[in-house]
């Protein structure tokens, strides 16, 4: 089945007909909804009382796992409410569990209560209607997200967001590199080829279906395709051959100059940090900007490490945290929901030295002090500024996904 | 059919064939096409859409290949070592050598080799850049190479301790001793009576243990993560990424996958004993042929031998120390040859976070082993007073059933199936899948033993205690602790290493120290990793030395045993 397209415009006149809404009604219908949403909410915090979450959560990294560890230490203390990190290594076992669930026809007590999701999962569960009903509307914290210049909080690699799930941090495609055997970077998809005939065998990224892959090469066709507009509508109004050419002729070109020649690519983003710590690479990807400065202090990599961005801008996207529909302590999960989403929360996650993920939230809406404290957060050696990680390009209409992902196979993994 | 025939049918049914063939009903089903919930009529499409993927030929190709090669080598190795080593000065370094290189978990040692052979490996940084004269990694593919050579070697070092001890097991199963003794006054060379007298009595008994080989090396999918290589990947991991794809409808090409594995499996099988039939037809007129006089061979194969049995070891020990030097490092950078900063931060850390998986790890492997040994001596009493029961038919391969079935095959079934029942997620559940995969090696390596017990002390003890099972309790038993306890360790060894019935099972929520192995491998901190494929290790270690320890501080008064 294929979505309803929602091209960049009209997001942007769905967001001023909101905007235009929200001022016109704001002052009398808002008192009685707050005083609603609060009584509500007082509610489903008596309900999550003495409630375990089970909170899936891939666990291969030992900074996140900690953060998830305090977070979860504090809602017990202001809640009461008890959360277990199950950690998992793909998100997609956690789909395929509760499916499973779902065709045994268990819809109460399911194992999962709460799922970090984005992109293609976050779809196949709302396509197969493995989700709670649209919630973060009532979760409090949900009104400092910056949802009005943060459309990726709305719209999750294009696919609708819906309340379905609440947004967790932001992430955007940076590059990391090795100052100490590579003095000046790329700047774009060409001059990384240019780069590499320098450096033969020195950069890769990992195998599709991997998620790091599939988004490089993401980036790749948002630089090379003649009309970016294209894909932000199902690729079935494309004519794939045609338009996805010039990406196969550029990866063509660009494989040979890969790690082991491109016969062999790193399993993870992750693997891909080791081999740049052993100098085996001197590019490697991240998705998080102060990843490498938060390496860089862990002694995880080089301190000669820095970061950079493609000059016409990098993929974006926003990760969430949703509740299966038949989750066993749905209330938790939404009290656990709401706090991660709080500047306290948000502050933590924010710190370099914890984990250093890009808040969701917006400025705007908090106090002068909380944006102070954000303000004030120490910006990692190998970070770039907001200014210098550039333009924030829109994932593809998740319908690319599959079809760039079959050809990669069908091309490279036969 | 006698009582305790239709008995052990029973047994045998609710313990392993109800379980696996119920697992495999709930695969084949959506392989057909019917998954409730998802689709429900029957169709081919699922079938269509594997046969036509791009990848599944090479991937199958890959596997067939790698688990031949494993199977093969690994029989031929161990068998060539047991020639030319036994009742030489070596042989006691072979046979103690075997329980601790089996305890090292398949996930940990391949975490290791990576360690120690890769391009940025600790080989080439101790020979860099002095002799090398690289100060950056060479853009060599050593592991994950496209003919799974890497993988296949990984799994052939993990593989042959297995088949040493089967052949240990196998050799004391009929009087070798005595052969090789009537073989030498008939002039037979030592190498002869090795090749037609003894290997074809051992086959027998390794036909099934070899079979095991060849079902895990096709089905393994943690270590060919990490050894295998993934363009495309070996088949199980193929259907692993289905069976977990973000597109939920590749679930049924995954079991489809998972049938076709199975298939892959049984045809294999035949393959071995038409290959077996084909050997026996060619070589009967050699095996009857007598004693060739031949020159006397050259000492040049025993010290071949010696020299790969002791590479053997110490392979293994070197994967086992860099992931030790991984895990105290803090700093260590390529070409150094030693971290330039040491720490024990991460041994700390990972105790914190431990807490839980070790405890589960503890109780699920102790649980597990110790009913399985339960059920074993269950079972073996009640062989040893029937010795019209078959030893070597149906039965056996009943027990080999649930190693024999690839682990993907009949997982997802179970999995859905559990979860209909609303049973996933609980140790006990755990512990039962777990207990399906342990039993059979503990029967393995305690059968022999057990049912050799000479009665004749059972009847002495029974006349002198009044009582059968007064007996049985204060002769039997401790007659039998060493072989027991060291069943129960290898059983436990076992259940440590579980990793997709655990995932499967357990819904994630029962974690284990395999289940963060495999998480944290996949991580960006190799030091992480290193001490969490230790921990994996440290267990059944312990258990093993256990094992040995034990028995002898116990019964220290009763030398004589």
């Amino acid at each position: 089945m294929l979505r309803t397209a929602h091209p960049v415009k009209s997001i942007t006149q769905l967001h001023t007909l909101l905007a235009l809404t929200l001022t016109l009604f704001s002052g009398s219908l808002y008192a009685g909804q707050d005083k609603n949403l609060a009584s509500d909410w007082q509610k489903t915090l008596e309900e999550a009382r003495g409630q375990t979450v089970y909170f899936n959560a891939w666990g291969g990294s030992q900074t996140i796992n900690a953060y998830i560890q305090w977070a979860a230490a504090e809602v017990k203390k202001q809640y009461q409410v008890e959360v277990k990190q199950v950690k998992i290594t793909d998100t997609g076992d956690v789909v395929s569990r509760i499916l499973a669930e779902k065709s045994a026809n268990r819809l109460q007590g399911g194992s999962v209560d709460l799922v970090w999701v984005n992109g293609e999962n976050f779809k196949a569960m709302k396509d197969n209607g493995l989700l709670a009903k649209p919630f973060t509307h009532k979760l409090p914290n949900y009104a400092l997200v910056d949802t009005e210049n943060k459309p990726s909080t709305r719209y999750d690699f294009t696919t609708p967001v819906d309340n379905l799930e609440a947004p967790w941090g932001m992430a955007q495609l940076v590059f990391m590199y090795d100052t100490k055997r590579l003095k000046v970077p790329p700047t774009d998809m060409l001059s990384l080829l240019a780069t590499l005939q320098q450096n033969k065998g020195r950069f890769s990224y990992p195998a599709l279906p991997n998620f790091y892959g599939t988004s490089f090469v993401k980036q790749a066709l948002l630089e090379l395709i003649d009309d970016p507009t294209l894909l932000n509508k199902p690729v079935i109004e494309a004519d794939f051959v045609r338009v996805s050419a010039p990406l196969w002729a550029y990866l063509d070109a660009l494989h040979p100059l890969l790690w082991r020649k491109g016969a062999s690519f790193p399993k993870s983003a992750e693997q891909m940090k080791q081999l740049l710590n052993d100098s085996e690479l001197f590019i490697s990807l991240t998705f998080n900007p102060n990843d490498a400065s938060n390496a860089i202090a862990n002694d995880e990599l080089p301190a000669t490490v820095r970061t950079y961005v493609h000059k016409n801008g990098s993929l974006g996207n926003t990760h969430f945290v949703a509740i299966p529909f038949n989750a066993n302590a749905a209330a938790g999960a939404q009290v656990f929901a709401n706090f991660l989403m709080s500047t306290q929360a948000k502050l933590r996650k924010a710190t370099r030295a914890i984990w250093g993920d890009p808040t969701v939230l917006s400025m705007d809406k908090l106090s002068v002090e909380q944006r102070a404290a954000f303000a004030s957060l120490e910006r990692g050696v190998a970070t770039l500024t907001t200014a210098q990680l550039g333009k924030v390009l829109l994932e593809p209409h998740s319908s690319w996904v599959s079809a760039l992902e079959k050809e990669w196979i069908k091309r490279y993994a036969n | 059919m006698k009582l305790p025939n239709v008995l052990l049918l029973a047994v045998g049914t609710a313990l392993f064939i109800l379980p696996v063939s119920l697992g495999l009903l709930g695969t084949w089903l959506p392989a057909l096409g019917y998954l409730p919930g998802m689709s429900d009529g029957l169709s081919s499409q699922p079938l269509l859409a594997v046969l036509a993927h791009p990848s599944t030929w090479t991937s199958v190709k890959l596997s067939v290949s790698s688990a031949l090669f494993v199977t093969v080598c690994s029989l031929v190795f161990s068998q060539w070592l047991c020639m030319n080593l036994y009742h030489r000065r070596i042989w006691p370094l072979l046979k103690h050598s075997i329980a601790p290189l089996l305890a090292i978990p398949h996930l940990a040692f391949a975490i290791g080799l990576v360690f120690l052979i890769s391009p940025s490996g600790w080989l080439m940084r101790l020979l860099s850049p002095g002799i090398t004269g690289f100060d950056i990694p060479p853009d060599w593919l050593i592991v994950n190479d496209n003919y799974a050579l890497s993988l296949s070697i990984g799994l052939f070092l993990k593989e042959t301790p297995f088949l040493l001890l089967m052949s240990l097991a196998a050799m004391s199963r009929f009087d070798h001793g005595k052969t090789l003794q009537i073989a030498a006054t008939l002039k037979y060379s030592h190498r002869q009576a090795w090749r037609k007298l003894i290997f074809p009595q051992m086959y027998a008994q390794l036909r099934l243990p070899l079979f095991a080989v060849l079902s895990y090396s096709l089905s393994v999918v943690d270590v060919s993560t990490v050894l295998g290589p993934n363009t495309p990947a070996t088949f199980a991991v193929l259907i692993h990424q289905w069976f977990n794809h973000t597109d939920i409808s590749y679930r049924l090409l995954g079991a489809v996958g998972a049938s076709m594995l199975l298939l892959i499996v049984v045809g294999l099988i035949a393959v071995f004993y038409a290959a077996e039939l084909v050997v026996k037809k060619t070589t009967q007129n050699w095996l009857v042929a007598g004693p060739k006089i031949s020159p006397k061979s050259s000492g040049f194969e025993v010290v071949l031998a010696k020299l790969s049995l002791t590479i053997m070891i110490a392979v293994t020990l070197l994967c086992i120390a860099a992931l030790a030097v991984w895990s105290f490092s803090r700093l260590w950078r390529f070409p150094d040859a030693l971290p330039t900063l040491w720490s024990v931060e991460y041994w700390q850390k990972s105790w914190q976070q431990l807490l839980e998986p070790l405890q589960n790890t503890a109780i699920i492997g102790v649980s597990s082993a110790l009913i399985a040994v339960f059920i074993c001596v269950l079972v073996l009493e009640w062989q040893s007073k029937r010795s019209q029961l078959p030893r070597g038919g149906w039965w056996i391969w009943v027990i080999y059933l649930p190693i024999l079935v690839p682990q993907v095959s009949f997982l997802f079934g179970i999995q859905v199936l559990m979860v209909r029942f609303h049973l996933e997620g609980t140790l006990a559940s755990v512990i039962w899948v777990h207990i399906l995969f342990v039993f059979p090696y503990a029967y393995l390596t305690l059968a022999q033993v057990y049912l050799q017990f000479d009665a004749r002390y059972l009847q002495q003890g029974a006349i002198l205690c009044q009582s059968k099972w007064r007996a049985f309790v204060y002769i039997k038993i401790p007659m039998l602790f060493k072989p027991l306890a060291f069943s129960g360790a290898i059983a436990f060894a076992v259940s440590v290493a579980q990793y997709l019935p655990t995932l499967y099972v357990g819904a994630g929520r029962v974690n284990t120290v395999t289940l963060e192995s495999v998480v944290l491998a996949g991580g960006s901190d190799s030091r992480i990793s290193a001490v969490f494929a230790l921990w994996q290790f440290i267990l059944p270690l312990v258990v093993y030395i256990a094992a040995l320890v034990i028995p002898q501080f116990v019964y220290r008064n009763r030398r004589g045993l």
